[in-house]
């Protein structure tokens, strides 16, 4: 009777401490990138591309670079997986391809961002001849994010109750015209929480642009210019050998941080407040 | 006239919804076919290196570029012991974390304690390589390497070869931080969607809460936590920014703990340079790519399988 009860605390005991641990490493984490970040942070690093092999100056190049990267990725991205989820979710339902649509998603998100990066490298870069460029970044980054959209989107296309799309359809609207009048007003906001979660995604991956728009001390001028970005910054400034520009990784990953931390509570407030608009 | 219009009108309106599917239906057969077309192009330039003489370079272990020799080997030995460590650290803890969050933590605590992991999932890796950077790997150099090797020196995996802190323990180590979020949040899931009237019919024959969970909440939820922890390992396999960071990119099989390696993750994307040079190292580049890629599609595969499993 008492071991049985011993048993329990302990494991009690146990998991509480592993729930502990896991969330004091998070807070370790970002108080590390805080603390370093804050004091390296200062409006020359924000305002100013680096000078002089990345003594003085700042991360300009990175933070535009990065917007661009994932703002584009994302645009493209959501080109695809827009019509996409509105063919599986409103059109194949429970066919075959759309079956195989889901699976290839699904297998298509787990793929490790390093192969992307690699096939964006071979098809972007050297097959189709675009370069080391901006644009060849922002496809390499859209690919990697559609499926993330899609799926996202498709969920947000399935929360939309059946009785609204029958009842458009019992006033006369065409299938086009419901999806565009009904459907998608009512998904609005599970449509945008996509968009945010893979801007997140896209913002803070590195592998897939180490190869396409690999990285530049310049602000990205043209699509077939390289570019910086936030996450390749923290990955090259760390490894400089003098403290102003490890200053930069610091300042790049302070940076990231916010980004991904502003997202995810946006994305918390964002769903509070349109759930009231939407019909359950 | 009238008709005539009202035939028109409709008409557009029906062009306009056939015309629609159309192109929902060609953008998603886009979409369909890109992890096809990865395998493929991926296949197409590994072919180069797998139909040349040079294929029994592949399998070796000496990774020599220069001198024609291209052995993956190290790299997948520098992955499997990096990827196990992590598997090994976190699945303990992460089922363990798991099953607080769906018996035992009240709901107050469960609700501030989830949207602390997405967070954790959402950091992205580089921060968390620049973190390990900062912390970890001189925390292995200056206290765990000495203080393990010097006390457990006599296991092989314990010795200390070299003492660089770049280490197959701290990759593993941040890897397990990593993955933790994805089987924890699976894991929770799949627990408690183990029917209520299992837990009432245990606990009304006399079961501690504990010996619930263990003999049947657990045992229904098994094959998901198995599909959750194959997910994990999926993601440790895969990551390669902190991976690329930490592990020391050396390219020799590891042999202790405390040994520099190089997976095959920071292989890739740490020869950029070379890249341009040769089709034949593209080649070489692609065949541990496809590897990468075709493990990860397995057990992803299974894990999809488990899932359907329990579905029905």
């Amino acid at each position: 009777m008492k071991l049985r009860k011993l048993e329990e605390e302990v494991f009690k005991a146990l998991m509480i401490t592993s729930m502990i641990f896991l969330i004091g490493i998070l807070l370790f984490i970002i108080a590390t990138v805080v603390a370093r970040g804050i004091s390296s942070l200062s409006i020359s690093m924000l305002i100013e591309p680096p000078r002089n092999a990345a003594r003085d100056g700042g991360i300009l190049n990175a933070i535009l670079g990065s917007f661009y990267l994932a703002s584009g990725a994302t645009l493209i991205a959501f080109t695809l997986a827009l019509p996409t989820a509105i063919y599986v979710n409103e059109y194949g339902k429970k066919s075959m391809f759309a079956k195989y649509l889901r699976l290839s998603l699904d297998l298509l998100s787990g793929v490790p961002s390093v192969v992307f990066g690699f096939f964006g490298f071979i098809i972007f870069v050297l097959w189709i001849g675009m370069g080391i460029s901006l644009l060849a970044g922002m496809l390499t980054l859209a690919i990697l994010e559609l499926p993330l959209m899609a799926r996202s989107i498709e969920l947000a296309l399935s929360m939309v109750p059946n009785e609204l799309r029958e009842a458009s359809y019992a006033l006369g609207a065409t299938r086009f015209e419901t999806i565009v009048n009904v459907v998608l007003r009512q998904a609005l906001p599970g449509i945008l929480t996509a968009v945010l979660i893979s801007f997140a995604r896209g913002i803070s991956e590195a592998a897939p642009v180490l190869f396409t728009a690999q990285f530049s001390d310049f602000i990205p001028y043209s699509l077939f210019a390289p570019s910086a970005s936030l996450p390749l910054a923290v990955y090259f400034y760390i490894s400089y050998p003098y403290e102003s520009a490890r200053a930069k990784a610091y300042a790049a990953s302070f940076i990231l941080i916010v980004i991904v931390l502003a997202i995810n509570v946006a994305l918390r407030v964002l769903s509070k407040k349109f759930m009231k608009y939407v019909v359950r | 006239m009238n008709s005539l219009f009202t035939f028109f009108t409709r008409s557009r309106r029906y062009l306009v919804d056939k015309l629609f599917e159309e192109v929902l239906l060609i953008t998603a057969l886009i979409s369909g076919l890109v992890v096809i077309s990865i395998v493929l192009i991926l296949l197409n330039h590994a072919s180069t290196i797998l139909s040349s003489p040079r294929i029994q370079t592949i399998f070796s272990n000496s990774w020599l570029p220069s001198d024609g020799s291209y052995g993956l080997y190290p790299f997948l030995a520098g992955t499997i012991w990096v990827t196990c460590i992590a598997m090994v650290l976190a699945v303990p803890s992460c089922i363990l974390c798991a099953i607080f969050l769906a018996e035992y933590a009240p709901k107050k605590l469960r609700s501030t304690i989830k949207p602390l992991i997405d967070i954790l999932a959402s950091i992205p890796s580089v921060v968390y390589g620049l973190w390990a950077i900062l912390i970890i790997v001189p925390l292995v150099r200056d206290y765990i390497a000495p203080i393990l090797s010097s006390m457990l020196g006599w296991i092989p995996i314990f010795s200390l070869n070299v003492n660089v802190g770049y280490s197959v323990l701290a990759s593993g180590f941040v890897l397990a931080i990593m993955v933790s979020p994805i089987i924890i949040s699976v894991a929770e899931e799949v627990i408690r969607a183990v029917p209520m009237e299992v837990r009432e019919a245990s606990l009304a024959l006399g079961a501690t809460k504990w010996q619930t969970v263990k003999y049947v909440v657990f045992k229904r939820a098994f094959l998901g936590i198995v599909a959750a922890v194959i997910l994990g390992f999926c993601r440790a396999f895969g990551e390669t920014m902190a991976v690329l960071m930490i592990s020391g990119n050396v390219p020799r099989a590891p042999s202790s703990l405390f040994d520099p390696c190089c997976p095959l993750t920071a292989l890739i994307a740490g020869s950029l340079g070379e890249m341009m040079s040769s089709p034949i190292y593209v080649s070489a580049l692609s065949v541990a790519a496809l590897l990468l890629l075709l493990v990860v599609l397995v057990f992803n595969i299974l894990a999809r399988l488990i899932v359907l499993k329990l579905g029905r």
